[in-house]
C-alpha cells in the first residue's frame, strides 16, 4: 500500500478512530499491529506469513537472550542474528547468487533462486530485528538488567505484543526510518489524543507529501529519459540536467517518505528518528553519511563498523572497515553488483578523504567550503547513476555521452528539472538562513504551508512507488 | 498554525481560480509524456463533443497529424499505452462516438488503469467540470515550465545559430533532434531484440478476448469500429511479436466482417526509430485515416463479434 494512495488514507483514518476509542485504549498495540498487517498484506497477502515468521524469530530469540539461562544467551543471540540474515539472504540475494553461479539461471537451482520474489521492506524489518536481538544481548552482557527488563517483560505474551508492533509498525515498515529497539520499546505505552504533537505532525506530513507528490513524482517523468538507449541522443547539457534532476528526485522521494512516516507515527503518539539532515550541504563524505539515510548509517556504524573495530585498530584496518561497511551497505540497497560498486565507490571516497585529511589541512574559508560541497555533491550525484541504470555498460555509455554529445539542451526536460528543483533549493536555503540567523522567525509560515497544500491539490505528479521500496 | 495554513491554501486556490482564465493558453506546456496523456484524456472527457469519432492506440498513432485528421476525429492515443486505454475511456465516459479507429499494433499492453480511474473518477470529474484549476491544462507548473521552456529553447537556438555561423557546430549535431545514425542503429537493435520474442498464447488470447468484448460493447451502442496497422520499419514488421499480434487480430476481427484500413503498400515508410513514423509519412497515414473515417460515417452498422 502506497502512502500516496486513497486506500492508505482510509486505513490511517479508520486506525486513528479505533486507536483513540476509550473502550480500546488497553488494546492500542493490537489495533496498530492489526492495521500494520493489513497495510503489509494489501498487495500480496502471502507476504504476511514472512513478516510473521520474522517476528517469531525475533520474539523467541530475544526473549531467550533476555530471560533464558545465562549459559545459552550467546547461542540464542547468534541464532537470532543468523536467522535474520538467512531470511534476508534467501529472499533478497537468491537471484544475485543464481546469476553469479556458473551456469547462471539455467541450472535448476539457479532457476529456483531467480524466481524467488523480493518481499517489500524485508531489508528494513530484518535490520530492526537484528537491532533488537543485539541490543538485548548487549544489555545483558553489560548487566544493565533494567534496560533489558524494560524491553523484554517477564510475560512472554507481553513481549510478543510489543515485538509485533516494533517489527510491523506500518509508518516505518516498508522503507524506514530503521528504528532501533532502544528508540522504540520505551515508547510503547497507552496514548491519548492530547499526546499527539499536532503541529509537528502537520509540518512533517505537508512537507513530506509535497516533496514526494509534487517534486519527486513530477521529476520522475523527466528523469524517465535516463533510459538506454534513448539517453544516447541527448546533449551533454541535457544529460547533466537529467542526472541533477535524478539527484533531486531521489532526495525528495526518500526524504519525503521519511517525513510522511514521521508524521504518521506522530499521529499515533510515536516518535521516529530523523532520517535526513540536508545531505546535499555536506562538505565531506563522512558528513554526507551523517546526513543521508541517518537511520541506516547509524545502524551500520553501531552493528557493523564498531564491532569490526571502527578506527581503533590502526589506519589500514580502518580503511578496510570502511570498505567492508560501504560494500555491504551498497549491497543492502539491492541485489545487484551495481549497488555493491556504488557502495564501494563511497567507501573509497571515505577512505581517500580520511587519507587526505591526515596529510593536508585545508583552510576553513567560505570558498573552500563551497568547493568541497560542490565536489561531494557532484560525486554523490554521479554515483546515483548506478541506482538508475542497472547495467555497467549503460552507465559507461551515459558518462561517455555526457562528455561527447554536442548540441543544444532539450528545452522541455531542462525546464521541467529546473522548475521542480527550485522547491528543494528553497528548502535548503531556508535551513541555511535559519542556521545563520537562529533568531529568524517565519511569520509567514502558515502561508508557506498553505502554498505547499495548494500545490499538493493542483500540482501532484502521477503517482509512483517510492524509489526506496525496491530495497 | 494549522487552521491558518488551511485558510491560506483555500485562499490561494480561490485566487488562482480567478486568475487562471486570464493566463495566455499558449504558455501552457504539459511536461512529460505521462502528463500529456492525462491532458489528452481530460480534454476528451470534458471538451470533446460526445459523438466525435475517435482514434485509439499507442505512441505509434500518437504521431498522426491532428490538423490533417480534422476536427471530427479525436486522438485518444497514449505513448506507453495501447488501444485499451482509449477504449476504456470511451466506455467509462458518457461519449457515443459513431466511428472508432483502432490501431492494432500494440495488443499486449493493458489499459493505464491509474489514468483511466483518475480521469473518470466521479468527484474528480465534478471538480474539473467546475474549475479548470483541477485540470491538467490548468496546472500552475504548466505555465511556469512553458515560459521557462520558451526561454531555454530560444537561448539554445541562438547558441546553435551563433556556432553554425562560426563553423563551430559539428556536422552530426541535428537541430531537428532526429537520431544520429549510431543511436538509430542501437535503438533498432533494442527493438529487434524486443520484437523477436514470441508472446505467450494465453496472454494473446486474453488480450484479444478483452478487445472483442470492448468492440462488442461499442458496436451494440451503434458505433462502427475500424482497424488499422501503423506501418513500421520493414525490417521489424515481420518479427515474431508483430506477426503473432497481426495473426490474432485478423483471426478475431476478420476482413470479411470488419473494415481494415490499408495504407499504400508500395510506399517506403520511414521511421525515426524503427517504430514511429517520420512527420511526412505520419501525414500520409493521417490523410488516409481521415478519408476512411469519413467513408465509414455513411456505411451501414455491423453485427457484433464473438
Amino acid at each position: 500500500m502506497l502512502f500516496n494512495s486513497s486506500a492508505f488514507v482510509i486505513l490511517v483514518l479508520v486506525t486513528l478512530a479505533l486507536y483513540y476509542l476509550p473502550a480500546l485504549r488497553s488494546r492500542q498495540v493490537w489495533v496498530l499491529t492489526a492495521s500494520s498487517f493489513v497495510f503489509y498484506a494489501w498487495e500480496s497477502p502471502w507476504l504476511l506469513s514472512l513478516l510473521i515468521g520474522s517476528i517469531a524469530i525475533n520474539v523467541v530469540t530475544s526473549y531467550r537472550v533476555a530471560r533464558g539461562p545465562m549459559s545459552s544467551q550467546k547461542a540464542w543471540a547468534v541464532a537470532g542474528v543468523a536467522l535474520n540474515l538467512a531470511l534476508l539472504l534467501f529472499f533478497k540475494y537468491g537471484p544475485l547468487v543464481a546469476t553469479s553461479l556458473p551456469g547462471g539461471a539455467e541450472t535448476s537451482l539457479g532457476h529456483f533462486l531467480v524466481t524467488i520474489p523480493l518481499p517489500i521492506g524485508i531489508s528494513f524489518f530484518t535490520f530492526q530485528g537484528i537491532s533488537l536481538v543485539v541490543e538485548v544481548f548487549r544489555a545483558r552482557e553489560l548487566s544493565s538488567r533494567a534496560a533489558a527488563a524494560e524491553w523484554v517483560p517477564v510475560r512472554f505474551a507481553s513481549h510478543l505484543e510489543n515485538t509485533m508492533l516494533f517489527k510491523a509498525f506500518f509508518p516505518s515498515l516498508i522503507a524506514g526510518p530503521i528504528v532501533k529497539a532502544h528508540e522504540f520499546y520505551p515508547q510503547i505505552r497507552p496514548k491519548q489524543i492530547r499526546d499527539i504533537p499536532l503541529q509537528a505532525a502537520f509540518r512533517a506530513l505537508t512537507l513530506g507529501y509535497f516533496l514526494k507528490m509534487v517534486v519527486a513524482d513530477n521529476l520522475k517523468d523527466a528523469t524517465f529519459w535516463i533510459q538506454y538507449p534513448y539517453f544516447l541522443n541527448e546533449s551533454s547539457l541535457t544529460l547533466a540536467s537529467l542526472l541533477f534532476g535524478y539527484s533531486m528526485q531521489i532526495f525528495a522521494d526518500f526524504a519525503g517518505y521519511s517525513l510522511i512516516a514521521i508524521g504518521i507515527a506522530h499521529l499515533f503518539g510515536y516518535s521516529l528518528p530523523k532520517n535526513f539532515d540536508f545531505p546535499y550541504l555536506a562538505r565531506s563524505f563522512s558528513e554526507f553519511w551523517r546526513r543521508w539515510h541517518i537511520s541506516l548509517s547509524t545502524w551500520l556504524r553501531d552493528y557493523l563498523y564498531l564491532p569490526l573495530g571502527g578506527n581503533r585498530r590502526g589506519s589500514v584496518r580502518t580503511y578496510f572497515n570502511l570498505f567492508v561497511v560501504m560494500f555491504l551497505g551498497g549491497l543492502w540497497h539491492g541485489a545487484a553488483w551495481s549497488y555493491a560498486v556504488w557502495g564501494t565507490a563511497h567507501g573509497a571516497a571515505l577512505a581517500a578523504e580520511r587519507l587526505v585529511r591526515s596529510r593536508v589541512r585545508l583552510p576553513d574559508t567560505p570558498g573552500v567550503s563551497l568547493l568541497q560541497g560542490g565536489a561531494v555533491f557532484s560525486f554523490v550525484t554521479l554515483a546515483w547513476l548506478l541506482f538508475k541504470l542497472p547495467d555497467f555498460s549503460q552507465v559507461i555509455a551515459y558518462l561517455r555521452a555526457m562528455l561527447d554529445n554536442e548540441g543544444a539542451a532539450n528545452p522541455m526536460l531542462v525546464a521541467t528539472i529546473a522548475f521542480y528543483s527550485v522547491p528543494v533549493a528553497l528548502y535548503y536555503l531556508w535551513h541555511l538562513a535559519k542556521r545563520r540567523w537562529p533568531a529568524l522567525s517565519f511569520r509567514s509560515e502558515p502561508l508557506a504551508y498553505g502554498a505547499l497544500l495548494a500545490a499538493l491539490v493542483v500540482d501532484g505528479g502521477t503517482s509512483g512507488a517510492f524509489i526506496y521500496f525496491q530495497f | 498554525m494549522i487552521r491558518r495554513a488551511l485558510i491560506a491554501a483555500a485562499a490561494l486556490l480561490a485566487v488562482y481560480h480567478l486568475v487562471l482564465p486570464h493566463l495566455p493558453r499558449g504558455w501552457s506546456r504539459a511536461p512529460g509524456q505521462q502528463r500529456q496523456n492525462y491532458l489528452r484524456a481530460q480534454h476528451y472527457v470534458h471538451d470533446v463533443p460526445s459523438e466525435t469519432n475517435v482514434i485509439v492506440g499507442s505512441s505509434m498513432s500518437n504521431e498522426l497529424n491532428e490538423q490533417l485528421l480534422g476536427r471530427s476525429l479525436c486522438k485518444l492515443t497514449f505513448p506507453g499505452g495501447s488501444m485499451f486505454t482509449g477504449l476504456e475511456l470511451i466506455r467509462g465516459s458518457d461519449h457515443h462516438p459513431r466511428v472508432v479507429l483502432i490501431e492494432s499494433n500494440v495488443l499486449l499492453r493493458e489499459a493505464d488503469r491509474e489514468l483511466v480511474d483518475n480521469t473518470l473518477s466521479t468527484w474528480r470529474r465534478s471538480l474539473r467540470k467546475h474549475s479548470p484549476v483541477f485540470r491538467e491544462s490548468g496546472r500552475p507548473s504548466s505555465f511556469a515550465i512553458g515560459l521557462l521552456h520558451f526561454q531555454i529553447r530560444d537561448a539554445a537556438r541562438a547558441w546553435d545559430h551563433w556556432r553554425a555561423k562560426n563553423d563551430a557546430l559539428p556536422a552530426e549535431v541535428r537541430p531537428d533532434r532526429t537520431l544520429t545514425p549510431r543511436v538509430f542503429e542501437q535503438i533498432m537493435a533494442e527493438n529487434r531484440h524486443a520484437l523477436r520474442r514470441s508472446p505467450a498464447p494465453d496472454e494473446l488470447r486474453r488480450s484479444a478476448n478483452r478487445l472483442v468484448s470492448l468492440v462488442n460493447e461499442l458496436t451494440a451502442d451503434g458505433c462502427r469500429c475500424l482497424f488499422f496497422e501503423m506501418p513500421i520499419d520493414s525490417s521489424l514488421a515481420h518479427l515474431p511479436e508483430p506477426d503473432a499480434v497481426r495473426r490474432v487480430m485478423h483471426e478475431r476481427f476478420p476482413e470479411s466482417r470488419f473494415t481494415w484500413i490499408e495504407f499504400p503498400h508500395d510506399h517506403p515508410y520511414r521511421t525515426v526509430d524503427g517504430i514511429h513514423l517520420t512527420r511526412p509519412d505520419a501525414d500520409l497515414v493521417s490523410r488516409e485515416l481521415a478519408v476512411a473515417s469519413g467513408d465509414a460515417m455513411s456505411a451501414p452498422r455491423i453485427a457484433s463479434v464473438r
